[in-house]
């Protein structure tokens, strides 16, 4: 406890750490204004001439509405009857023309709900960050064999280390992520552009995508921890993890992308989305013609994401422990 | 195993082990520091003076040996006599972003130290008005000032001060040295490596010399020198060729040093100008040189083997 109490006041001390912070906020904040501009309805003049051609449209559809349905089955009568198989041209879902196909307005459902998506993994990055720093400043220092004078208990140093940065992001996440996945909704909703997503029914899941976000950014900061102790310098950290980014969730990804399902930027994706798919390539050998290629569509789930991401920064956190209990201190 | 040693290793070894090979730090160290007073702990550079130090204080593992601290077995019991040992291991090493008394501020809270007791120890090494500056932005002495701080936030009875007078200017070497003695005078056993002499001379009561990591001497400061009162003559005569050979002859333990001779176990400065007179050379200048620690430590350390291309005696391996 009293470790714990210590490498809070290291935490906060941190001119850096805050400066973070700060910008954490600002980012929010700027995403929340994307969301006001986005979801703000377009000018009058713009929003007449959507009218005029929609009002258009309906006029037309009034007139001539009948000859193109019919005109559609007999297209679809000729063509089957040409080709000696039924075919389905949908003739039956043409119908008036539909507002919203004529006024180009960001909803919520549409451009906001992904924008926040991925906004919410700036917050885990910034968690990520601000983790790390708080831990290689002592090794870089070499401030951490002065520390290891006054309490030589590896294990505890380091748990409380990595405590105090999850506890220490607590309040920036909470207010980041509120102020993203709340300001945007808000902005939308004020201006009237939920599109079809319905307060009633999808607050409940946006809320908890919300909280998903929160556990990604700590799970982040505890990583970051573990990342800065076990490298002990933050460019070697930026480093190693711009270097897995690229290599590994770019490249890799890329052109085996057998491993699309498997990659930490799907599994994030995963988890902060409820679930999500991804594109890969499935090739078979047929019989005479070589190789067939296929896009298959591959689900993921929330909790594949999630086994995934833990595992990963359980075993970091955990191997960066081992390699500190054990360390030579210079 | 004694119980009124406050430091005690048995075969220490430690190897650094790099991609570029291994280095030895120490081999097989056996080093006593007695309770109360100051221990120097004198070797040159790379002896493994800061790799001793560093393993007592469990920074670094030792591949081999046993160490106790007040009787501890160490690393294993260092938790039950830390809050009894203050170091400074090499350089002061402090977040230099943080003013110095944040800096206490966090130790203190870490082992539970009201934080009131920061400003007491800041004003009792002099940095009660520069506690609020950051601490990369204080000088060499003043950083050393700090750890000195830091160390008696514990209110230890164990001060290990690794080269603590590095890189000062002789006011801030002197003040070192007193803060040194006064701490011995108040019961506190002081560990203090070096590699000057000088330094070890004028504050230790007793002393382990140190060379390529083992142990080659310790005791009393004054039984060591006494051990050789005997001191060593430094002869200038007209033909010292010739008499190296008449002192030889005679039995006297003597060297060529360029245009002087060095004797040395002399007892009676007189005998060897006799001696020489006997056979017609005379002394021209004849001065004796009484033993000091350099003189045992470079013996010791066989620095002066490597300089007078001479075995030399006492050397205990
Ligand atoms: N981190 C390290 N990695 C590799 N070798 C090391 C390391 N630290 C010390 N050594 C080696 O161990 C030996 C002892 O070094 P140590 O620092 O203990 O000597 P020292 O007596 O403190 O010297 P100095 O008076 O220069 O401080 C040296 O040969 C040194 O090169
Ligand atoms: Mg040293």
């Amino acid at each position: 406890m009293r470790l714990l109490r210590a490498e809070s006041m290291r935490f906060w001390a941190r001119t850096l750490i805050r400066w973070a912070m700060v910008a954490g906020l600002v980012v929010a904040g700027l995403v929340v204004l994307g969301s006001w501009s986005t979801s703000t309805p377009p000018p009058d003049e713009v929003q007449a001439s959507m009218q005029a051609d929609f009002d258009a449209s309906v006029k037309d559809w009034e007139d001539n509405g009948e000859t193109y349905v019919a005109d559609c089955l007999a297209a679809e009568k000729a063509d089957a009857e040409e080709l000696g198989e039924p075919l389905d041209y949908e003739c039956d879902e043409m119908g008036p023309p539909v507002w919203a196909d004529y006024a180009y307005f960001a909803t919520f459902a549409g451009e906001g709900l992904s924008t926040v998506q991925l906004s919410l993994l700036l917050v885990a990055l910034l968690t990520l960050g601000v983790g790390v720093t708080f831990v290689s400043a002592e090794h870089t220092s070499g401030a951490i064999g002065n520390w290891l004078t006054f309490e030589p208990r590896r294990s505890r140093v380091y748990w409380s280390k990595v405590v105090a940065a999850v506890l220490g992001v607590v309040p920036v996440t909470v207010v980041m992520v509120g102020l993203i996945a709340g300001g945007s909704l808000w902005a939308y909703d004020h201006h009237g552009a939920l599109g079809r997503f319905d307060l009633d029914q999808d607050l409940r899941p946006y809320v908890e995508m919300g909280f998903r976000a929160a556990v990604l950014a700590l799970g982040c900061a505890a990583l970051g921890a573990a990342l800065g102790s076990l490298l002990r310098h933050t460019a070697i950290v930026i480093g190693v993890v711009a270097g897995w980014a690229i290599l590994v969730e770019a490249v890799a990804a890329n052109v085996f992308d057998a491993i699309k399902p498997w990659t930490l930027v799907t599994s994030m994706n995963a988890w902060i989305q409820g679930g999500t798919a991804v594109y890969v390539t499935e090739c078979d050998a047929t019989d005479d013609s070589g190789m067939l290629c296929d896009w298959v569509e591959h689900p993921v789930s929330q909790a594949q994401g999630g086994l995934i991401l833990t595992a990963v920064v359980a075993s970091i956190v955990l191997a960066s422990w081992l390699v500190f209990r054990r360390r030579d201190v210079a | 195993m004694a119980n009124d040693l406050a430091i005690e290793t048995r075969g220490l070894r430690k190897t650094y082990r790099s991609r570029r090979g291994a280095s030895v730090g120490v081999r097989s160290l056996d080093l006593e520091v007695p309770v109360g007073g100051v221990h120097g702990f004198l070797g040159p550079n790379g002896s493994g003076k800061t790799t001793t130090i560093r393993m007592l204080l469990g920074l670094v593992r030792a591949d081999e040996g046993e160490m106790r601290i007040f009787g501890h077995e160490v690393p294993d019991r260092l938790p039950a006599v830390v809050r009894r040992i203050g170091a400074i291991v090499e350089h002061p090493k402090f977040y230099p972003a943080f003013t110095g008394r944040k800096n206490l501020q966090i130790l203190a809270t870490g082992i539970g130290v009201p934080v009131r007791r920061v400003d007491e120890v800041l004003d009792s090494v002099g940095l009660g008005d520069r506690g609020k500056d950051a601490f990369r932005k204080y000088s060499l002495g003043m950083k050393q000032r700090l750890a000195i701080a830091a160390t008696l936030l514990k209110d230890p009875d164990l001060l290990i001060f690794d080269e603590p007078t590095n890189g000062l200017d002789p006011a801030g070497i002197r003040e070192i040295r007193e803060t040194m003695r006064a701490l011995a005078v108040e019961g506190k056993t002081v560990l203090v490596s070096s590699h000057i002499l000088a330094e070890v001379e004028q504050v230790a009561d007793t002393v382990s010399i140190v060379s390529e990591g083992t142990i080659v001497s310790q005791g009393r400061v004054a039984d060591l020198l006494s051990s050789r009162t005997a001191a060593t003559a430094r002869v200038l005569v007209a033909d010292p060729a010739r008499a190296l050979n008449i002192l030889q002859d005679a039995g006297f333990v003597v060297r060529g040093d360029g245009e002087a001779l060095i004797v040395e176990g002399v007892e009676n400065p007189a005998d060897v100008t006799r001696t020489l007179a006997l056979q017609g050379s005379y002394v021209s200048a004849l001065v004796p040189h009484k033993a000091d620690l350099e003189s045992v430590f470079l013996e010791l350390t066989g620095t002066a083997e490597r300089q007078s291309g001479e075995p030399t005696e006492g050397v205990a391996r």
